[in-house]
């Protein structure tokens, strides 16, 4: 580990169980400019077989995505189904391994890392998945669910140690610590995305991947989970990657936002600007999709028309076109590049230039 | 961890829990025993596997003791069944032959699933070329005709009850092999499996503490169904001599015997025949009832 991130570190070790206030963790983020996480140019692209004789196409489900996460900041990455966002996030975290690119964590390119170093650097990288019934072994206690990264890390030096630590992470995440000795299957929901980010939290990441945490839950559970996260992350200071289609728990949760379409960005900007004053159309047409709760107020939706094209055989150009409300000529030709359009603001829209 | 409060009075505690936490294992019994016919068929292997396993306090006779003027007696007070060509009690050869038959099917299960399911394992998870070479190797062995192939290794081996063991557990690992593999590739998949991955588990850790724990119950129920298919192939085996060598007890090579005699004594080939017939029958009830009980589906 470099020097510029052991002060993080030490922080990090050290007063994980204090609240911290938030003005101290917008300190920790400006004093720490270099990010946690690097992505660059990171594809991934699956080989699809016709059948023995023909090698196939291969579809890009990924393709070429630059994203960089700052300590303790929330980067939401929003679009729909098949779009991309669930690839990334697992091969951010080596579940999948990518095709081409790099992801640094700390500053270290993952691929490189050998397998033992790879595991250690595992502990600060943590995944919470989106179905909160098959991520739960149905053959084990919660308590061995929790357990299973204190394990495998050999931080418990005595069994008495492991249970005091799986109560006090049970209790941190809301749940009755008696419940250990249960399986999950008695449990409802909720409670079982609550083991779920128990076991992500245990070692304390710096870093968590959330892949639609809360789209399995009913919406009065949701806003309980989107407070958990939030009451997590100010209490150890940990970056989210929050994968998700709902652009209300979005508003909720993030810092910033990248919206995603066939594998690439389209959009990425603060919350603020992208809820404020979006700019590629298709962001456009993705908040006009959201509901709103006064039936009175009319809106004009912008509607999409046809599906998502297939990732196997992406259109020319720029990959929106098809279904681009404003689609010139030119799009069909020139794929845009992600380009600033404001301070902190990149869209990829050749109409912008 | 505070223990689980058993005391309240309803069902539902008051957290809306259920009172009684059961693990899987209990609340697998409790369901095995809501079926009479399990039961009974329970209750048969278990008097089976007494017999076997207490069979020189039980049997009335020394199984191997020829009293040549006793010769091929019909069932009486003296001998329940009967005696044999050689005078001996047909019961206690009966009450011995059970030794051979539990242990062939126990044994030749064991070895079966031990290689089966550790190959199926690595082919399921790994994949590749681990995966083509395991299941062309499968394919090869599910080719041959089973009596045809058992016969081909006991030429090799040579006749004997260890033997017997070799060849009947070479004889079914595919089918293990096939299931587990099957079911570890589904089972990879599974988000808690790739959850203990990303907390940095190893292959070895997923596959053991996850992926294998969880084929568990299809296992177990391959076992109950696959012992008596070896019991019976035991019984042809030794039925044409190349399995359990006499004076040794066994059911197949009874019957054998038997042969000879059945158009003026069939009560020698009818009683290892019956001793056969309910043994496979009470392990194919018991494997069926397994199955409905460890079945996840059925699991609240």
């Amino acid at each position: 580990m470099s020097s510029k991130f052991a002060d993080s570190a030490i922080f990090r070790r050290n007063v994980p169980e204090e609240k911290i206030p938030i003005e101290d963790m917008a300190f920790i983020v400006e004093g720490n400019s270099a990010p946690l996480l690097e992505v660059k140019d990171l594809k991934k692209w699956f080989r699809v077989s016709k059948g023995a004789f023909s090698s196939g196409g291969a579809v890009r489900a990924l393709d070429g995505v630059d994203l960089d996460v700052r300590v303790g900041e929330t980067v939401a990455l929003v679009g729909e189904s098949g779009c991309g966002k669930s690839t990334l996030g697992r091969a951010i975290v080596r579940l999948l391994v990518p095709t081409s690119g790099s992801v640094r964590f700390e500053g270290e390119n993952l691929a490189s890392l050998r397998s033992e170093t790879l595991q250690k650097k595992r502990r600060d990288m943590q995944f919470i998945f989106q179905d909160p019934y098959a991520s739960l072994d149905p053959r084990m206690t919660i308590g061995d669910v929790i357990a299973e990264p204190l394990d495998i890390h050999r931080i418990c030096a005595s069994r008495a140690e492991r249970s005091s630590r799986v109560g006090e992470i049970m209790e941190t995440v809301g749940l009755n610590p008696s419940y250990a000795s249960r399986y999950a299957h008695e449990l409802s929901g909720g409670q079982r995305q609550r083991i779920g980010i128990a076991r992500a939290i245990a070692l304390h990441p710096k870093l968590v991947i959330c892949d639609e945490p809360v789209s399995a839950l009913d919406v009065s559970i949701q806003a309980q989970i989107i407070n958990l996260l939030k009451d997590l992350q100010t209490r150890f200071g940990m970056a989210y990657i929050f994968i998700s289609h709902d652009l209300n728990v979005v508003r909720h949760i993030a810092d910033r936002v990248c919206v995603m379409y066939l594998g690439k960005f389209v959009e990425t900007a603060d919350k603020r600007d992208i809820f404020g004053s979006p700019r590629h159309p298709y962001t456009q047409a993705l908040l006009s999709a959201i509901p709103v709760s006064n039936p009175r107020v009319k809106r004009e939706k912008i509607v999409l028309k046809g599906d998502i094209p297939s990732p196997a055989n992406p259109p020319s150009g720029c990959r929106f076109h098809t279904r681009c409300p404003a689609a010139t000529e030119v799009c069909r030709q020139v794929s845009p590049e992600l380009k600033e359009v404001a301070p902190g603001h990149r869209c990829a829209c050749s109409r912008m230039m | 961890m505070a223990p689980v409060d058993k005391d309240s009075a309803g069902l539902f505690g008051p957290d809306g829990l259920a009172v009684e936490s059961r693990g899987f294992f209990a609340d697998s019994v409790l369901r095995l025993c809501a079926n009479r016919l399990v039961i009974l068929a329970a209750v048969v292997l278990a008097i089976l596997a007494a017999l076997a396993l207490f069979a020189p306090f039980i049997s009335p006779y020394d199984p191997m003791k020829q009293t040549l003027a006793d010769s091929l007696h019909g069932p009486g007070a003296k001998h329940l069944l009967g005696t044999d060509e050689l005078g001996r009690d047909i019961l206690s050869r009966i009450i011995y032959g059970a030794r051979i038959s539990l242990s062939v099917g126990l044994v030749s299960q064991l070895i079966a699933c031990s290689i089966g399911v550790l190959l199926g394992a690595i082919a399921g998870f790994y994949g590749g070329f681990a995966d083509t070479l395991i299941s062309r190797t499968m394919e090869i062995f599910a080719a041959f005709p089973e009596l045809l192939f058992a016969i081909a290794i006991m030429f090799v081996l040579g006749p004997g009850v260890i033997n017997v063991f070799i060849a009947l557990g070479l004889l079914s690992w595919t089918h293990y092999a096939r299931l587990v593999r099957g079911q570890v590739m589904l089972l990879r998949e599974m988000e808690y499996a790739q959850a203990c991955r990303v907390c940095g588990g190893s292959n070895a850790r997923v596959i053991i503490r996850h992926l294998l724990p969880n084929c568990f119950s299809t296992i177990i129920v391959l076992v109950t169904l696959g012992i008596p298919g070896a019991i019976l192939t035991e019984a042809s085996l030794s039925y044409i001599g190349l399995g359990v060598q006499p004076p040794m007890a066994s059911w197949g090579q009874m019957i054998s015997t038997a042969q000879q005699y059945v158009s003026f004594y069939p009560y020698y080939s009818v009683a290892p025949g019956l001793a056969i017939v309910i043994t496979v029958l009470a392990f194919n009830i018991f494997g069926d009832g397994l199955r409905d009980a460890l079945d996840p589906r059925l699991r609240r």
